[in-house]
Formats: C-alpha cells, sequence, structure tokens
C-alpha cells in the first residue's frame, strides 16, 4: 500500500502543476483585470497603467506564472492583489466549512443511495422503478433552485433550520449540524440519485451471478447474502461513483455556497474569479486540485482493500 | 466454495467500525477546525432574541464584500463597510441637508465658490488615541490623492490645501466647485478622516482595521474578511450619545434571495435589496424605503457622427427618444419602484426639468429618420452589460427601435470590466448605460464633459455646454439652480443620452430597526444614522 501510494503521489505532482498553468493562463487571457477591479468606473489611462505596474500585470504572463510558481513551491501562495490578505490564510480559514459541507454530503449521499440502491436491486419491480425515476428528478433537479425551495420552506415558513450562514462546531455540535442540515441535503440529493441508481444496477448484476444462488442453496441467510456478500462484491463500482460524487460536489459547492451566505472555498472562488484576484483564484484552483488527487488516491487504497487482485496488480 | 473468497474480500466488524469511526473523525475534525472561521448562522444571531430592540446588535446584510477597508480604496458601493468607523468632515443627513460632523462649520469664503473653509471640532480623537487636527486634514487630502482610489477626481479642484491654525483648514481652489462641500461627506470618500498616526506609520494596515473618529471600530480578531464584518463601540468617540448599539456586524450575502429569507427569519435586520426581490418583501411584511438613483437606457458615444454617421445628426439621436415607450417598458421591468425617465437625474435632484421633452411618438421619429435621410433605418452597434439589469432595459429599447427601422447590434460583455474596456476604448458608437445620480457638477467630468474618460470616451463637447457648466459652478443658488435645470435641458434637447427609466435604490428591513431613510437628497441611509425601534 505504501508503494501504490507513493507511487500515485509521484503522478499527481505533474497535475497539480498542470492544473496551476492552465488555471493561470485562464485568467490571464480572460477580459478584464484586477487594476480595473480596482480602479472601477473612475480611472485614466495613466492611472491605471500605472497600477497595473505595481501589481505586477505589465509583465509577460508566463514570467507573472514563473514568478507565481517558485513562490508558491517554497509555501507562499502570495496576498490577494486586491485587498492583501494572505491567500493561504484565507484558504486554511474557509477549508472548514467546504470540507464539512463536501464529507458531509458524500456521507449522506453515500449511505441513502447505497440503501435506495440496495432495496431497489433487491426488490426490484415496482420498487426498482421508483428509484429510477427519483434517480432521474434527483440528477436533474438543479441546486441553486432546490436549495432556495429548502430555504423558503424549512427555514423561512417552519423556521426548523437556519436561512444561511456556517456556525462552527465551537458553537455547538447542534448549531453546527443545523447550519449545515439545509446545505448538505441540497448537495447530496444529486450525490444520492447517481450512487442509488449505480448500486441498484451492481446489485442486480451481482445477484444473478452463480455464487449467490449456490449460498441460498447451502442455507446462509437473506440477510447475510445481501449484506456480507452481494453488497460486498457491488461496492467496487460504487466506491468510484462516490469519489466522482465528491469531486463533482467541489463545483456544487460554488452555488450552493453562495445561496446559504457560507464562508467557504467556492464562494472565494467565485469572487476571486469575478475580481480577477489572480492569486486567490490560484490557491483555490490548487487546492481544489489537492482535494481531487487526495480522493483518487483514497479511491486506489479502497480498491486495494475491497479485491485483493488489485492489490496485488 | 464460494465462501472463502467472498469472506476475504468483505469486511469484518473491526474495519466496519474503523470506517465509521473514520467518518465520523473527518466530519469533527473539519468541524472544530472550522472553529476559526467564525460567523455564520451561529453568531449571527440577531433578531431572535437581542436585535434591535434591546440596542443590542445590529446585523446588516450586504451583497457584496468591500474591496478593502481603507476610505482611500474602497469603492463607493461599499460605504456601509466604513460609514461606522470613520466619521466625516460633513454628513449628509436623511434629507440631504449638510450637517456639521468633525467640521464644526464649513463653507466658501467670499465670493465665486473657489476658496472654502473649515472649522475642526475641538477635542476629537481618532480610536487610536491621535487627535484630529488641521494638519491631520491636510495629510487626509494628500494621502487620498495618492491612493488612486475614488475619490481622486473628486479632489481634482483643490489647488492648495493652508492649515490656517490647528483647527482650520483653508481649501483654495483652481476652478470654481460648488460641490467640495459634498466631497467631504460620507459619501464621496475623501471626508472620512483617518488618523494622522497611521498615515505616517503604516498606511497599509488601513485595508484590514480601522483607524479612524467614528463611533465604532472594526474589531479585526472577530472580523473574517469576505465573510462578516464586526463593529463594536469606539471608546475614542467624541460624542457618545450616537453610538446606538453595542456591536453591528455586516454579513455578506452574495445571493439576493439568500440575504432577504435571512432577513425574513431574523438572521438580519436589514439588506440593501433589489428590484427583482421587491415583491416578496412587501409580501413578507418587511418595510422598505427606496428612492430612484439610477438612469438607465442608451448613451451615444459618438456625437458627431466619425464611427456612425447617423449619430451626427441630432434628429436622429432625438427620434431614438421618440421611439420609446418609456412608461411601458418602465412597467414591465420595475413595477411600481421605477419611474420613466428622459433626464439624467431624478425627479428632486438639483438641474431636473418638471416638464416632458419626448412623448412616446413612433410617427414622429419616423418622421426625424426621414428628414435626416434614414428612413430606411440603420444597424447600430451598441455595448451592454447584464450588470444592474441594464441590458433589461436596453433589450426592451431594441424591440422598439425596430420598429422605426433601428436595429440595436448588442455586444453583451458579462464582465464589467471587459464592458468599462469595450465602451472606454471608443470603438462603440453608443452604448448601453446606467449611472447613479450625482450633484450635477461632479456629474460633469464623469459622464458628460470631455474629460470623462469612460462614459464620454470619444470627447464630445460642445461650448454651449461647457459655459452653462462653467456658470453654474460659479454661481451661487438660487441662480446656480437655474443654470443646471437649463444644462440638463439642454443635454435632454440635443439628445446626448436616451434614458429610459430611473432604477430605484432600495432597503428592506424589520421593525426592530428605525432611522431607515432614503431621499433624492440622500438615496443611501448611513448605517450611523439607525437606532433600535422604540429607543
Amino acid at each position: 500500500v505504501a508503494g501504490l501510494i507513493g507511487r500515485r503521489i509521484l503522478m499527481s505532482i505533474p497535475l497539480v502543476l498542470l492544473v496551476s498553468l492552465l488555471s493561470f493562463l485562464l485568467e490571464a487571457i480572460a477580459p478584464g483585470d484586477t487594476a480595473r477591479t480596482i480602479l472601477g468606473n473612475q480611472f485614466t489611462p495613466e492611472r491605471y497603467r500605472e497600477l497595473r505596474r505595481e501589481l505586477g500585470l505589465d509583465q509577460p504572463v508566463l514570467q507573472q506564472y514563473w514568478d507565481w510558481l517558485g513562490d508558491a513551491i517554497h509555501g507562499d501562495l502570495g496576498r490577494s492583489t486586491l485587498n492583501g490578505l494572505e491567500v493561504s490564510d484565507e484558504i486554511w480559514r474557509r477549508l472548514p466549512v467546504t470540507l464539512s459541507l463536501i464529507v458531509g454530503a458524500t456521507v449522506v449521499s453515500g449511505l441513502v443511495g447505497v440503501a435506495l440502491g440496495l432495496v431497489s436491486g433487491v426488490r426490484g419491480g415496482r420498487v426498482g422503478r421508483v428509484v429510477d425515476a427519483l434517480s432521474l428528478v434527483g440528477a436533474g433537479v438543479p441546486s441553486f433552485w432546490l436549495g432556495l425551495v429548502l430555504v423558503a420552506l424549512l427555514a423561512v415558513r417552519w423556521r426548523i433550520f437556519p436561512a444561511t450562514g456556517y456556525a462552527p462546531i465551537a458553537d455547538g455540535v447542534f448549531s453546527w449540524l443545523r447550519s449545515l442540515a439545509l446545505p448538505v441535503s441540497t448537495l447530496a440529493v444529486a450525490g444520492v440519485a447517481v450512487i442509488a441508481k449505480q448500486t441498484r444496477d451492481a446489485t442486480s448484476d451481482v445477484l444473478q451471478r452463480p455464487f449467490v444462488r449456490s449460498l441460498r442453496a447451502n442455507g446462509a441467510s437473506e440477510a447475510s447474502v445481501i449484506f456480507r456478500h452481494v453488497l460486498r462484491n457491488a461496492a467496487m463500482p460504487v466506491v468510484t461513483v462516490v469519489g466522482l460524487v465528491f469531486v463533482g460536489l467541489l463545483t456544487g459547492t460554488v452555488l450552493v455556497e453562495s445561496v446559504f451566505a457560507m464562508p467557504g472555498l467556492g464562494g472565494l472562488a467565485v469572487q476571486a474569479a469575478t475580481r480577477h484576484d489572480l492569486p486567490m483564484l490560484q490557491g483555490v484552483a490548487i487546492t481544489f486540485a489537492l482535494f481531487v488527487v487526495v480522493v483518487n488516491l483514497l479511491i486506489d487504497v479502497a480498491y486495494g482493500w475491497l479485491n485483493p487482485k488489485v492489490r496485488v496488480g | 466454495m464460494s465462501r472463502t473468497p467472498v469472506r476475504h474480500a468483505g469486511v469484518g466488524p473491526r474495519r466496519r467500525r474503523l470506517l465509521v469511526c473514520t467518518a465520523v473523525f473527518a466530519l469533527l475534525v473539519t468541524a472544530c477546525g472550522g472553529g476559526t472561521s467564525g460567523g455564520g448562522a451561529g453568531d449571527s444571531a440577531s433578531s431572535e432574541a437581542d436585535s434591535g430592540a434591546s440596542g443590542g446588535t445590529l446585523n446588516i446584510g450586504q451583497l457584496a464584500p468591500p474591496n478593502s477597508m481603507d476610505p482611500a480604496q474602497i469603492n463607493q458601493a461599499f460605504e456601509w463597510y466604513i460609514n461606522l468607523t470613520y466619521d466625516p468632515l460633513i454628513f449628509k443627513a436623511a434629507d440631504g441637508t449638510l450637517e456639521p460632523r468633525l467640521a464644526e462649520s464649513f463653507g466658501f469664503v467670499g465670493e465665486g465658490n473657489t476658496s472654502f473653509e473649515l472649522k475642526l471640532r475641538d477635542g476629537v480623537r481618532f480610536s487610536d488615541g491621535s487627535p484630529l487636527t488641521a494638519d491631520v486634514v491636510r495629510r487626509n487630502i494628500e494621502y487620498f490623492r495618492q491612493a488612486g482610489g475614488q475619490a481622486v477626481p473628486f479632489l481634482a479642484s483643490i489647488a492648495t490645501v493652508e492649515v490656517v491654525d490647528e483647527l482650520t483648514v483653508r481649501l483654495q481652489l483652481n476652478e470654481p466647485d460648488p460641490t467640495i462641500a459634498h466631497v467631504f461627506t460620507q459619501d464621496y470618500l475623501a471626508g472620512n478622516m483617518i488618523s494622522g498616526e497611521i498615515l505616517d506609520s503604516d498606511p497599509g494596515l488601513l485595508a484590514q482595521e480601522s483607524f479612524g473618529a467614528g463611533p465604532y471600530v472594526l474589531d479585526a480578531d472577530r472580523t473574517v474578511p469576505n465573510d462578516h464584518y464586526v463593529y463594536t463601540p469606539n471608546p475614542e468617540y467624541w460624542n457618545p450619545d450616537d453610538i446606538r448599539w453595542d456591536e453591528v456586524t455586516i454579513k455578506v450575502m452574495p445571493n439576493p434571495n439568500t440575504a432577504l429569507s435571512a432577513l425574513e427569519t431574523g438572521q438580519v435586520d436589514i439588506i440593501q435589496g433589489d428590484f427583482t426581490t421587491v415583491e416578496r418583501a412587501e409580501g413578507a411584511g418587511l418595510k422598505i424605503e427606496s428612492t430612484p438613483l439610477v438612469f438607465a437606457g442608451l448613451a451615444f458615444a459618438d456625437r458627431s457622427g466619425e464611427l456612425m454617421e447617423p449619430l451626427g445628426d441630432v434628429r436622429v439621436r432625438q427620434a431614438i427618444n421618440f421611439a420609446v415607450d418609456r412608461e411601458e417598458i418602465t412597467a414591465a421591468i420595475l413595477g411600481e419602484y421605477g419611474i420613466a425617465s428622459e433626464q439624467v437625474v431624478p425627479p428632486g435632484w438639483e438641474g431636473f426639468n418638471e416638464e416632458e421633452f419626448y412623448s412616446f411618438d413612433p410617427e414622429r421619429a419616423r418622421d426625424l429618420l426621414d428628414q435626416a435621410g434614414y428612413g430606411d433605418g440603420f444597424e447600430l452597434p451598441v455595448v451592454t452589460t447584464p450588470f444592474a439589469s441594464q441590458e433589461l432595459v436596453v433589450q426592451a429599447m431594441a424591440d422598439q427601435l425596430d420598429e422605426v427601422g433601428i436595429d440595436l447590434a448588442l455586444t453583451s460583455e458579462t464582465d464589467t470590466a471587459r464592458y468599462v474596456e469595450q465602451l472606454s476604448s471608443g470603438r462603440f458608437p453608443a452604448y448601453g448605460i446606467g449611472y447613479g445620480a450625482q450633484p450635477l457638477h461632479l456629474m460633469g467630468p464623469g459622464l458628460f464633459l470631455p474629460d470623462a474618460a469612460v462614459f464620454n470616451p470619444r470627447g464630445s463637447s460642445d461650448p454651449e455646454l461647457q459655459r452653462l457648466y462653467d456658470e453654474a459652478a460659479a454661481a451661487s443658488d438660487p441662480r446656480r439652480a437655474e443654470v443646471e435645470r437649463e444644462l440638463v435641458r439642454w443635454l435632454v434637447e440635443n439628445a446626448w443620452f436616451a434614458p429610459v427609466l430611473t432604477f430605484p435604490v432600495l432597503f428592506f428591513h424589520n421593525d426592530t430597526v428605525a432611522g431607515v431613510e432614503s431621499s433624492p437628497g440622500q438615496p443611501i441611509s448611513s448605517p450611523t444614522s439607525w437606532y433600535a425601534a422604540g429607543r
């Protein structure tokens, strides 16, 4: 396992570098720049040129990237060109919010999706069709719309959950869970749908295999057949989907954090992109890239754990 | 026979426990880490228990974070963030009258609006304990000019700053400027005095902390930049009676619907609303304050017809004004919260003319186009942006202009910086505009004089317009008011713009907050004027 992890980490280095280069270039070629954002409508061409020079924006793009990379390798992600905040401080401050959302939504998606998929796969028939239909609806509902509906009903009308904001666990576990309930539910719906569908298909497939008939013929209980054998064998594709759901949630947080006014990395990415705050945007892009690397690593480890053949290979 | 391999691949009880523990641990770790980020639902708990009525905590919702907390760098749109911490020299009250604040008295010396004197209040100290003196005011003006922010053009008319005595400053202007007092109010930033000590030692700190002489100080330890900003009373404040809250929090809520939900549920007490949510706010029984402020429509960059020959003919520009049904567009977009407009200033503002100039008359528009030789119509390239819904207005105009043969070829720039770049380049003969009203003298350099770099990109000029502007600048009331009306009339009759409607500025608040007022004299209510209802 150590070798596997080591290889994966080495392979991820060029990926992270590529992501950083691409995000830098994309932002650099996008219309507008920080200087225009700072000056607004009240500017003169002279002042604009001067500010660009002060911010280093008059340098060639690749030179700017090279300078940024040199600092980043030494752990210095720089400061926001807009407000001077340390990028690493800002990311570190917002990381818990986004992780709470993504980990929470992944756990909810995984538990509910697997449960629904399992019931559907085992029972089949009408139940299966209902799960399929719900999956379709769940995958199709826009998360920002769902978030607004949940807020309108559960926060504004019935006052069960807060409409906005993130309460750190230091304020109490109950407050923390309440503040996460609606955004996590909003984020989880699409994941539940995808995981339920995948679990259902994988379960139906495993149930057709000869070893299941053998287990039943040998007198194994139905619970043992389903939970100890079928689910275990159906887990590989489901784990893959859970990993993909986690990665997909990174983009989902961009909208959900906005709808619920949560101080996470998604909202920071939007602010940085719309205000052309290149160092901040780079910091968020790198953080998200690292998330993807870590999740893929965990999936690989999970494969090896679930199926020794993979580990040997 | 198949049991062995299946068992081997399975998850034993110990591993299951490990898996569950790992998941729980991951959640707890992330949550514990969250303790550093603060804010949010937990501690923005305003209103249910202690907001407003006790004079306890005031919670404000804002749609965007400030670009800086430095008064010399902050964008005017974010002035609430510094209103609480920086007292201005002159305060613009809710009805628009200019009141003494850090300056005990102020006014022009002699005739001609070229010498302006400020007498400072004695005994004022900044939050860092340093005193307010005439020399500090002089250094502030220098700093605002050097910082390159939005206040720079407003200070352009100041030639010299003379320290007359410890508490008296005299400004000599290089040209008449009747609005110089406005420049030192809270709205135009340069009046928000900064501690002289911090200007000398480390002005870089201004971006994150407060060093003003306002009723509150920014609690930097409890503030999470870009998310929420916490203010506590300033123990050095010169007028303790004006400290109405034990604490004020401004929470950033980028989505207007979210902000309204937070207001409805009591998480915040007041927000700046917009016309897309006003009906919902009404339905929820919230209090609504509004004043028309931002005119929107078309502006003509190429008034000499160099790029687009038809625009050089005033009859064509007038035809465009006659072809637009302002009442219909206004009702469709804004309902009862906007007003149809053909002038660059809203009713109640200096320069506004009571009479109507352009009725909706497509026939007359066609006649004018015929007379100008463009009876077959033409295509007009226009750059616009969805920002602040101005594109909505231009699209509505496009449908109506099509009826008289004018085809608007719209280029939409979603990025406002790109939009500004495009229109200031002068490549487009016309552009969609949304422009907030200001005293007319300040609107000149920003909107219609030749040096208005963004909104007059091809430098249109006219001797009569310049004469009216200069005469108004040097005149005293009531002559100035009369000349300003003439100036606006000139702009309308010469059709330099084709305004359609005026967007309102809107504030929604609950009944725990009082003192929120918006008027043509002062559309943007200052949070320092608000107090707990019933007190």
